[in-house]
């Protein structure tokens, strides 16, 4: 029975329109990328291919180069401001939806409220995951198509240094470095689609419910910025999340995971467990 | 299946909904619950179908305690105010989705059951675009589709046409013959009184009476 419930609610938050448009705009702003960004790289390429003997300059690869890989592209800054709304927007409204229309009372009582409920969280964990890697995979290997592999130098630009998580590996397999930070993205993103579960019991207002996990993210980036201390930026997850930025600390992601986790899944469960549905 | 109701109340905010009511139904039996609007009746069956914590009380389904023992009744059917179901999926995938949960109605059930209640098993157009009667005899064939020990119908004959309303009566009548517990609720009490043998007559939160119809 479970395991029935989960296959259903998988179904719905993986097939649905909200989920195709939710990739349609992360696929959108991932396509822009490459033609605002890289394709002058691939003919710089092309042309150094001739000339590469003499130049100093590092020459343009996938880990620097692709949407996460710098901070001065738009469209990768652009994609981290609105991954909440990425990841909100597949199946998060779903739970708001079932309780309204009374499809609930169907579910609940063919199978079990706990049930349900974990198969509600894990599949919004699951869909908003994928609705905001999706996208930075494509994008990924896309730019792999068109710019080589070469391994990163830490002179030639590059923001992850020793100050930052893993920037050995990013050195040294940048491939795992890149990988590690899609699945920590995955999970950012799949916490943040379970935030709308919680605010699913107060809020009548499904505008409120869809932008709240949005404008959290906009208001931590917002303290942290103002913050008088210099590297404040960093724990906010428009930045933390983003490869090319690096992480600076591990419980950073362990701090935040399990504060979104205790709103959007304990908190979830503990009054959806009690809820009387009407 | 026999339901003690034993004294139970249910408080919302400072409101006594449900106040101290004590019923018992058996199987094979269908009872009406009659009252004006805001009475109670949908929440007594809310109560009943475990969807509701109890302020006091408790209810007892063939001897286990509702939210104790279970947290529902292990073969129930309901039809509670509007029917929810997916917008975007006809009624056929609507119901046959939610007969894959407990694995027992057969897609030919689910459609022998559609056409029991008037519409086309066939149809594909979404729930989003079914009349309100068509939503109405949807809900009542998702109810029934699993035969369950308990049947409980709120308003089932809102939006139905008199036809539909004769063919929800043959339902209920064959479902009772099996056995089936059904509770049902209706504005209307005249056709209360054509469905149910037996009428509980609840007021602001209370029940008043109890009795037959046979008796009347």
């Amino acid at each position: 029975m479970r395991r029935k419930v989960l296959k259903i609610e998988l179904r719905r938050a993986f097939f649905n329109r909200r989920m195709a448009a939710s990739l349609l705009i992360g696929c959108g702003i991932s396509i822009l990328h490459i033609f605002h960004n890289l394709l002058r790289y691939v003919a710089q390429w092309n042309e150094m291919a001739f000339e590469l003997k003499g130049r100093l300059e590092y020459p343009a690869h996938v880990f620097n180069h692709w949407i996460c890989g710098n901070t001065y592209n738009l469209e990768g800054f652009l994609y981290f401001v609105i991954l909440p709304l990425l990841a909100v927007l597949p199946h998060s409204l779903s739970f708001y939806e079932d309780r309204k229309n009374g499809y609930i009372r169907q579910v609940y009582t063919r199978s079990d409220r706990e049930i349900y409920l974990v198969a509600k969280y894990v599949s919004v964990f699951l869909a908003g995951g994928a609705a905001v890697v999706l996208p930075l995979l494509v994008n990924l290997c896309i730019c792999m198509t068109l710019l080589p592999g070469l391994p990163p130098q830490n002179a030639a630009g590059t923001l992850i240094n020793a100050s930052v998580l893993w920037y050995t590996l990013y050195e040294k397999v940048p491939i795992l470095y890149v990988l590690l930070f899609l699945i920590i993205d995955f999970i950012f993103a799949g916490l943040v689609a379970g935030l709308p579960l919680f605010l699913s019991f107060y809020s009548e207002r499904k505008s409120v419910i869809l932008l709240m996990p949005f404008i959290l993210h906009i208001f931590i980036y917002s303290v942290c910025m103002m913050t008088a201390l210099p590297s404040a930026v960093e724990y906010a997850p428009v930045y933390f999340t983003f490869a090319g930025i690096g992480c600076p600390s591990g419980w950073l992601l362990v701090g935040y995971g399990l504060a979104y986790f205790a709103i959007g899944g304990v908190l979830y469960w503990l009054v959806g467990k009690r809820e009387d549905v009407f | 299946m026999i339901i003690e109701i034993d004294n139970i109340s249910k408080q919302i905010g400072k409101q006594t909904v449900l106040d101290h009511i004590s019923l018992e139904l058996v199987s094979g039996r269908i009872y009406g619950l009659k009252g004006k609007n805001g009475s109670g009746k949908t929440m007594l069956m809310r109560a009943i179908c475990g969807l509701i914590r109890l302020t006091e009380g408790e209810i007892r389904i063939d001897g286990e305690c509702l939210r104790k023992d279970i947290s529902f009744p292990h073969s129930v059917g309901i039809l509670i105010e509007s029917p929810g179901f997916l917008n975007y999926d006809s009624g056929f995938r609507n119901l046959r989705q939610l007969a894959s949960i407990k694995g027992i109605a057969s897609e030919e059930r689910i459609r022998e059951v559609i056409a029991r209640v008037g519409l086309d098993p066939a149809d594909p157009k979404p729930f989003r675009k079914y009349s309100m009667g068509m939503k109405q005899k949807l809900g009542i064939a998702a109810a029934i589709m699993e035969e369950p020990a308990l049947l409980i119908l709120d308003e089932p004959t809102n939006a139905l046409d008199e036809s539909s309303i004769q063919k929800l009566k043959q339902i209920l009548q064959e479902a009772k013959e099996k056995g089936t517990l059904i509770l049902l609720s209706c504005h209307d009490t005249e056709d209360l009184l054509k469905l149910s043998d037996e009428v509980i007559e609840i007021q602001e939160g209370r029940v008043i009476s109890q009795w037959k119809v046979e008796q009347v």
